[in-house]
């Protein structure tokens, strides 16, 4: 099987080329089978990967395939890397991307560039597993620009329209900051250690010690988190993720849900053991991450958009997840990771159906009422609600406790975070379902027209459910009898380059867990409930609610102004500096005095020498006249 | 017969065949235009076929060379001046570049000159004999009389097809560049004076000889030059001039070649003859690179003029190359070697691609653009390969020549090379800003609705002659994207030599 | 009395010319020669006849190697070289006259006599190391100048422009023939081998110096250099179209030729002080030359000041004062006449008459005779300096003799006043191709056939010819004809 490895990520390539050259001519049915093929093969394969890599030493597989790079001391090798996180991650890949592949069939079957869609959907996919699988920074930095590439082609999906384009720009632009960070860390990690591939890193990692102060390897890591800041929405480079929303749902479950932006927590789980160095970094990741996973709940609580409430939810989880690596619990984060891609895919999907049965309308205000008219999508967006709020057994409990464990014991401070956090997402959620499926139809004319969407995009979300339930057994957590698994599966890759690195001690006492695994619970529990109860009689109770407190209501609802405090004080100036230097810099001082000034002041003195032409002779007998003595006086002197 | 004398004069007969052709396309009358068009074309195909042929083929010597050719040309008061061209890694794939770029430079403005198109395209054909000259001489009188002999060509390609400013903007550039290199030749004369030959060993063996404020001023004498050539920032002024006011065949040899020959110069001459001030100098010119990255591209943001975007683009694309060289690492210098291909290809296709559109909206201004995608899916698409090809999008070819620039410009040996590299990564993402900025305005969106707005004229999308020109680009964009090591294993030893002698020590290689 | 074969040898190239001045008038004597084509003609073949004639016997005798002397009189290589230099543009000269004088309709047969005189004189003003005949010379040379500027009568300029040169040469021969005196009493002598022997024995008196400076003025009168050139615009504009090319050419030619020998066989004694001055008198030439040409909108006024820009190249060539920098210099003069013959020339080659022929009426004629638009347009980058052409292996002889010598200083002046040059010669092949005719009148021009003069049209196109062979061959002519006459003459000098 490992040689054909390389077709995990080379055929969705091929097919991407195959829809974008062939495509519009051989028509949809010809991409439907070429699109579910291109991803559904490399999931068997990434199936038959994992296999092989348990069964490899170390579980760790190498594939070197040829020298992209070379120059100087830097070689750069074209390699893929089989280890227990990158197959689990390109099994998720490939399998939820299967998924969302057979639910855009669906969904996206009226759409006038219906191959142009696959081909980016296939490119993201090729792009997300060379990200996952490479075997050396550059390399991994391919798939993690690639994929901001087809976030930025799929978010402006619909270019005619000025919304999607200007939102994909802005996708691309923000991504492009965290790419510089991670440049940046590359370079730094280059200057250090004399390679990028990721093994050698951490071979040469292994034997040093924590770093005690702000070092090159604190720099370093620092960079790489800003990196992983782009692209997985942090503070402060959130802000594009909601505007993503813009492009085709399945779009933003696949790529702003399940995957893409899971990309910084996995760089992060790849270089672990450089981090675990780090102890800096891994503070400032915990604390940005909490205060994302707080602030954008907080945001959640008043969107009228259905996506965007979704948008900003997954914001605040990806917070957690960083919160969770910031406690040194990379199992735990990566863990989420996974729950998250299987619930948060789910969520998109269900609300892409709901959309696609409200003709597509967003705006919760509008909706209501829709329990009886999709069943399916009802029952499926239920059990991923109760996952992400974390109710007891179900996947996301398991993650998220984990987490809110781990932070517990990193600072107490976080711990808070993480539970109001996790208060206001069962609030907002149940807010989310009541308006969408309880109540009075608040557009009846959509509500008439609405109906269950076709066995292709319901079938992915049943898939979807059972895997958004089981999830969590992968962490069953040892107080429940568990053997928290997914540490122990990814322990080789986590610890890799430094066989002595203790595992994360087994905090506290099973009653501490106990304890704060109950508070969270009932936390969560009541936000939930309150949130529904409120909500299930329609939006009345927020206009209620906002004619009260307007100010509070509207600074939530506007998020903060973020996005024209950005505009005011960063892009507006830099604009105007750019105008600056072109008219003042460029055009006055370098053209003006630099080349014209001299080039006028020449031809004033050819006008001046000129002048001294008079036409009569007694002036030029003059002229010969003063030669005559300077001649003299030069000789005689 | 005939191959037996290409053979033994292959590069005089690479340098010099299109200038004769050019010469017999001359008398043609006007009548007779597309036929002298259709033989211009044919010529630069032949001369990039006969170059890519023989030259991949040969065998490089020890020294690098793969191929040379050399006798005494004349003696002017006691100086002997040598006929010697040369073709080894530092110029191989440049030579390849300018040969390439030239015939589908013809195909692709086939139609965008109207009046006197034969005489146009017998100086573009003049104009390659100047620049492949340049690349390949050897000796420095003679590479400074190809140097000067590329401004004819170039001056009436502006001064004749140009727009409205085409006067000004000639003179400017020819000004500018005279104002470089008369002052080279003064420095020059003295060298050569001392050395007794032109050569440019035993000008450096001279050098040394020469006291060290001497040697900086020489130094600094070469650098003006070749620094208003590239064009490095502050003296890059005369270009958004000439690449607004030439036409599209011009811009794309200009961006394309000619700007390359001063980065060139600084690896070729500057550098190994004057080590020491080179390695005084190499921070400054850091600088005046970091500069020229941030300032061109925060400039290219705010026009409104889609070919002067482009120009200032390349202002700060250039800059990448010279900080690469500055860098005075392998690592930084194999950057700087692809990044000149990768430039040339890249900017170049875009000039041509601006220039397609000017053929069909004749208008360049962004805001009278907006939803062009939706009248030329094709046109757009190939638009957006090139420009993430220039953004430096990763298994594109600008990903892999800025990363080994600023890689090497971080582990350079001068103080500030860990700051300049980061601050130099910020061009990365202008680059980013600037580019997609302008597609989103001209690509995306609604298409303009005004009457006169240069979407309305847009009716067809690229004809097969277009996609024709523009198929070898993207392949090779690709291509040099996937594996760079085709064009960087050609310069590897002859560039790691080169920095041994400039150090005084052997480099990391 | 009888002269020896090598005498005669020395004698006859300048009595051929002589000989066709003499004839001409002859021809002249029938009163309808202006309406008689076959009249005419024979003037003009008698004329060419006369000076291939010296060329050949000159070439011929260059071949042979002998530097035969008659007297006071030494055909030496030099000598050759300016005979030869002379003749050459004294041939292009009547070529294009045949279709100026024709297009002014003022064909008169003095007007060749005129020029074969003082084609006479110059010969011999190179070919001399004797003051008083060296002055003689300069009349002969100079007084049929004085008559061919004002030759065209009907042109009111053409008058004002001959007094002009007259008075200012005037007085310039004086202050020459003056400083010549000066010289003699000084040291007893005319010749200047002695006078450098005697100058070179002990304290060079004041006398001699003062003689020195003032004949000095002389030649750079000649060589129109700041300031003493202010003659220069007006006289060209004035003349003829082919004359004033011839002037500005041979005339300062056979300056600078003379000058040379003067200086580096009679005056090596005060050459320190001679050098400082001559720097001053470039640089004063070389800016003010190049500065005052920015501001003109006559073609002829441009090339005039240019032709003083170029005196000033020319001296920096004396200031470096070395065998290589002499042999440079010839170098340059020969440029030079090909380059400015062909810039002169193409006036006639368009047809362009009157007084003041402005860069306008050059407007798109580029395209109407592509031929010679390039040819012109050669010779205006060679007078920029712009490689491959001639001109620019003139500056660079002159600059790195002057370099080595020391005087980077001035080579940096030098080539700062050639980038400004480049500005007001590019504006020839600007107009040519470059400008659309704007206005009425203009393009009304622009519709009329081009005026066909063939003859002036093809000195223009061997003058573009030239230029680019000299460009491209620098050595052969550098190392064969320059250097040799160089050499070969200063050795005849203990």
């Amino acid at each position: 099987m490992l040689k054909v490895a390389w077709l995990i990520p080379i055929l969705p390539l091929l097919g991407a080329a195959f829809h974008g050259l062939l495509g519009r001519r051989l028509g949809k049915a010809a991409v439907t089978v070429v699109a579910l093929g291109c991803t559904l093969v490399p999931l068997i394969l990434a199936g038959f990967a994992l296999r092989a890599v348990q069964a490899a030493p170390g579980r760790r597989i190498d594939l070197p395939y040829f020298e992209w790079m070379a120059a100087g001391s830097l070689h750069v090798p074209f390699g893929l890397v089989l280890d227990s996180l990158s197959s689990v991650m390109a099994l998720v890949v490939t399998g939820i991307g299967t998924l969302i592949h057979l639910y855009s069939v669906g969904y996206m079957w009226e759409e006038e560039g219906y191959a142009r869609y696959f081909c980016y959907l296939n490119l993201f996919v090729f792009f997300m597993l060379t990200l996952v699988l490479g075997s050396s920074l550059p390399l991994l930095f391919v798939g993690w620009e690639g994929v901001g590439l087809c976030s930025y082609l799929l978010i402006g999906y619909y270019f005619d329209t000025e919304l999607a384009s200007a939102a994909g720009l802005k996708a691309f632009l923000y991504n492009r900051v965290g790419d510089l960070g991670m440049t940046m860390g590359m370079m730094a990690l280059f200057a250090a250690f004399g390679t990028l591939t990721v093994g050698d890193i951490l071979t040469q990692a292994g034997r040093l010690s924590p770093e005690a102060g702000f070092g090159v390897l604190t720099f370093a890591t620092l960079m790489m988190f800003v990196g992983a800041t782009g692209k997985s929405a942090q503070i402060p480079l959130y802000l594009w993720l909601p505007d993503a929303m813009a492009g085709p749902t399945p779009v933003s479950a696949l790529i702003h849900a399940a995957t893409m932006v899971t990309a910084g927590i996995y760089l992060i789980c790849r270089l672990a053991p450089l981090f675990l160095l780090t102890p800096i970094t891994l503070t400032t990741v915990a604390w940005v991450g909490g205060a994302t996973a707080l602030f954008a709940a907080c945001i959640g609580l008043f969107q009228r958009d259905i996506k965007k409430v979704l948008a900003y939810s997954t914001v605040s989880q990806l917070g957690y997840m960083f919160l969770g690596l910031g406690s040194a619990g990379f199992a735990a984060g990566f863990l989420h990771l996974f729950t998250h891609a299987w619930f948060k895919a789910l969520l998109f999907l269900g609300a892409g159906s709901v959309i696609h049965a409200m003709h597509h309308e967003q705006d919760l205000f509008r909706m209501g009422g829709l329990r009886a008219k999709l069943p399916v999508t009802f029952w499926t967006m239920v059990i991923a609600t109760l996952c992400i709020m974390g109710f007891p057994g179900t996947s996301g409990f398991f993650s998220k406790d984990e987490i809110l464990f781990l932070a517990w014991h990193k600072s107490p401070g976080l711990y808070a975070m993480g539970l109001v956090g996790a208060a206001c997402t069962a609030f907002y959620m149940w807010r989310l379902m009541a308006l969408a499926f309880w109540g009075e139809p608040r557009d009846a004319h959509a509500f008439g027209h609405a109906e269950e969407s076709p066995a292709t995009m319901t079938a992915p979300l049943a898939i979807l459910a059972a895997g958004a339930l089981l999830a969590g057994l992968l962490g069953l957590p040892r107080i429940w009898g568990g053997s928290f698994a997914i540490e122990g599966w990814l322990e080789p890759a986590l610890t890799y380059g430094r066989p002595f690195l203790a595992p994360v001690a087994e905090h506290g006492g099973a009653g501490l867990a106990w304890g704060l695994m109950a508070l969270s619970t009932a936390v969560a529990l009541a936000a939930g409930i309150i949130g529904f109860r409120i909500y299930r009689r329609g939006p009345a109770a927020e206009e209620l609610f906002a004619g009260r407190f307007p100010a509070f209501y509207r600074t939530l609802a506007g998020k903060f102004y973020v996005d024209e405090a950005v505009e005011a004080c960063i892009l507006g100036p830099v604009r105007w500096l750019g105008n600056c230097l072109w008219k003042a810099f460029d055009v006055i001082l370098i053209d003006g005095i630099g080349v014209n000034l001299p080039g006028a002041l020449t031809r004033a003195g050819g006008d001046l020498a000129a002048l001294a032409q008079t036409g009569r002779v007694r002036n030029y007998a003059l002229s010969m006249a003063i030669g005559a003595v300077l001649l003299l006086w030069f000789f005689l002197r | 017969m005939i191959t037996a004398w290409i053979n033994s004069h292959l590069l005089s007969f690479i340098v010099f065949a299109p200038l004769l052709w050019g010469l017999a396309l001359l008398p043609m009358s006007e009548r007779q235009a597309p036929l002298a068009k259709l033989l211009g074309l044919l010529g630069g195909i032949g001369v990039f076929v006969v170059a890519a042929v023989q030259l991949l083929h040969l065998p490089a010597d020890p020294l690098g060379r793969i191929c040379a050719e050399r006798f005494p040309w004349f003696t002017a008061v006691g100086i002997p001046v040598d006929y010697h061209l040369a073709v080894d890694g530092l110029n191989l794939w440049l030579v390849l570049l300018t040969t390439f770029l030239v015939p589908l430079t013809l195909l692709g403005t086939w139609n965008s000159i109207e009046k006197r198109a034969g005489t146009a395209f017998a100086l573009f054909l003049m104009l390659e004999t100047g620049m492949l000259g340049a690349l390949v001489a050897q000796d420095l009188l003679l590479f400074y009389l190809f140097w000067e002999a590329m401004l004819l060509p170039m001056y009436f390609l502006i001064g004749v097809w140009g727009g409205d400013e085409r006067k000004y903007a000639a003179t400017k550039f020819v000004l500018f560049t005279l104002s470089g290199s008369l002052l080279w030749l003064v420095a020059l004369l003295y060298l050569a004076g001392h050395a007794g030959s032109f050569a440019p060993g035993i000008m450096a063996q001279t050098v040394a000889s020469l006291p060290f404020s001497t040697q900086s001023t020489l130094f600094l004498a070469f650098a003006l030059a070749f620094a208003i050539k590239v064009p490095l920032f502050p003296l890059h002024t005369w270009l958004p001039d000439a690449h607004t006011q030439v036409p599209t065949g011009g811009s794309v040899i200009l961006a394309g070649v000619l700007l390359k020959l001063g980065s060139y110069g600084f690896l070729r001459f500057a550098l190994p003859m004057f080590p020491g001030a080179a390695v005084h100098f190499a921070q400054l010119l850091a600088v005046l690179s970091v500069a020229a990255i941030i300032y061109g591209a925060l400039v290219a943001m705010v026009q409104t003029d889609i070919k002067k975007l482009v120009a200032y683009s390349s202002v700060s694309h250039m800059g990448f190359i010279m900080l690469g060289i500055a860098s005075m690492t392998v690592l930084g210098t194999q950057g700087a070697m692809l990044q000149m291909l990768n430039h040339g290809i890249s900017t170049g296709a875009l000039f041509l691609l601006v220039g397609m559109l000017y053929d069909r909206a004749h208008t360049r201004r962004i805001a009278d653009f907006g939803g062009v995608a939706l009248k030329m899916p094709v046109f757009t698409a190939f638009f957006l390969i090139v420009t993430l090809s220039s953004i430096g999008l990763p298994l594109t070819n600008g990903f892999a020549g800025e990363f080994l620039i600023l890689n090497g410009t971080y582990t350079s040996s001068f103080a500030w090379g860990r700051a300049l590299a980061c601050v130099a990564t910020l061009g990365v993402l202008l680059s980013a800003v600037y580019m997609l900025w302008m597609v989103k305005r001209v690509f995306w969106g609604p298409a303009n609705a005004a009457e006169d707005s240069g979407t309305a004229h847009l009716h067809d999308d690229l004809n097969v002659r277009e996609i024709l020109v523009l198929l070898p680009i993207v392949g090779l964009i690709f291509w040099m994207g996937i594996h760079p090591q085709t064009f960087l294993a050609q310069s590897e030893s002859q560039v790691g030599q080169m920095l041994t002698q400039v150090l005084g020590r052997e480099v990391k290689r | 009395m009888s002269l020896s074969p090598s005498e005669l040898s020395a004698i006859l190239p300048l009595l051929i010319p002589a000989l066709g001045a003499c004839l001409l008038p002859i021809a002249c004597l029938d009163s309808d020669q202006a309406s008689v084509k076959w009249i005419r003609a024979s003037m003009f073949l008698i004329a060419l006849v006369a000076l291939t004639g010296s060329f050949f016997y000159l070439t011929r005798l260059w071949a042979t190697g002998a530097q035969p002397s008659f007297g006071a009189l030494r055909m030496d290589r030099l000598a050759q070289f300016g005979g030869i230099f002379v003749l050459v543009a004294a041939s292009l000269a009547v070529l294009q006259l045949w279709d100026h004088l024709h297009q002014e309709g003022w064909v008169k047969g003095e007007t060749l006599a005129l020029l074969l005189f003082s084609v006479v004189g110059m010969m011999l003003f190179t070919a001399t190391g004797n003051l008083l005949v060296l002055f003689l010379a300069l009349e002969l040379l100079s007084l049929p100048l004085y008559a061919l500027t004002a030759t065209v009568r009907l042109r009111e300029k053409a008058m004002e422009g001959g007094m002009k040169y007259f008075i200012t040469g005037a007085v310039a021969s004086a202050i020459f023939l003056m400083g010549s005196v000066l010289l003699y009493g000084a040291t007893g002598s005319l010749d200047i081998a002695v006078i450098g022997a005697r100058l070179a024995q002990g304290a060079v008196d004041p006398i001699a110096l003062a003689g020195a400076a003032l004949l000095l003025l002389g030649f750079l009168f000649k060589m129109s250099v700041v300031p003493f050139h202010q003659w220069t615009p007006d006289v060209y504009e004035a003349a003829p179209h082919p004359i004033a090319g011839f002037m500005s050419v041979a005339t300062k030619g056979v300056a600078v030729l003379a000058l040379m020998r003067v200086m580096a066989v009679g005056l090596p004694a005060v050459g320190i002080r001679m050098r400082g001055a001559l720097a001053v008198l470039a640089v004063l030439s070389l800016v003010l030359g190049n500065l005052a040409a920015l501001a003109q909108t006559s073609l002829k006024r441009m090339l005039a000041y240019s032709s003083i820009s170029h005196a000033g190249y020319l001296l920096l060539g004396l200031v470096a004062a070395t065998p290589g920098a002499y042999a440079g210099m010839l170098f340059y003069l020969l440029a030079y006449l090909a380059m400015n013959m062909g810039a002169f020339g193409v006036l006639s080659a368009f047809g362009l008459v009157g007084d003041k022929v402005t860069f306008d009426q050059l407007k798109g004629l580029g395209w109407k005779r592509p031929g010679l638009g390039i040819a012109v347009s050669l010779c205006m980058f060679s007078l920029a300096g712009l490689p491959p052409m001639a001109g620019f292996y003139g500056k660079y002889m002159i600059f790195k003799e002057l370099i080595l010598q020391g005087h980077v200083g001035l080579a940096v002046v030098g080539v700062l006043a050639s980038l400004v040059s480049v500005y007001y010669y590019l504006a020839v092949p600007v107009a040519l191709f470059m400008d659309k005719p704007s206005g009425h009148e203009q393009r009304e021009a622009a519709e009329r056939p081009a005026v066909l003069a063939p003859l002036a049209g093809a000195t223009v196109l061997v003058c573009g010819f030239l230029v680019l062979a000299l460009g491209l061959m620098p050595g052969t002519i550098m190392e064969g004809f320059a250097r040799k006459a160089v050499q070969e003459t200063f050795q005849l000098y203990p």
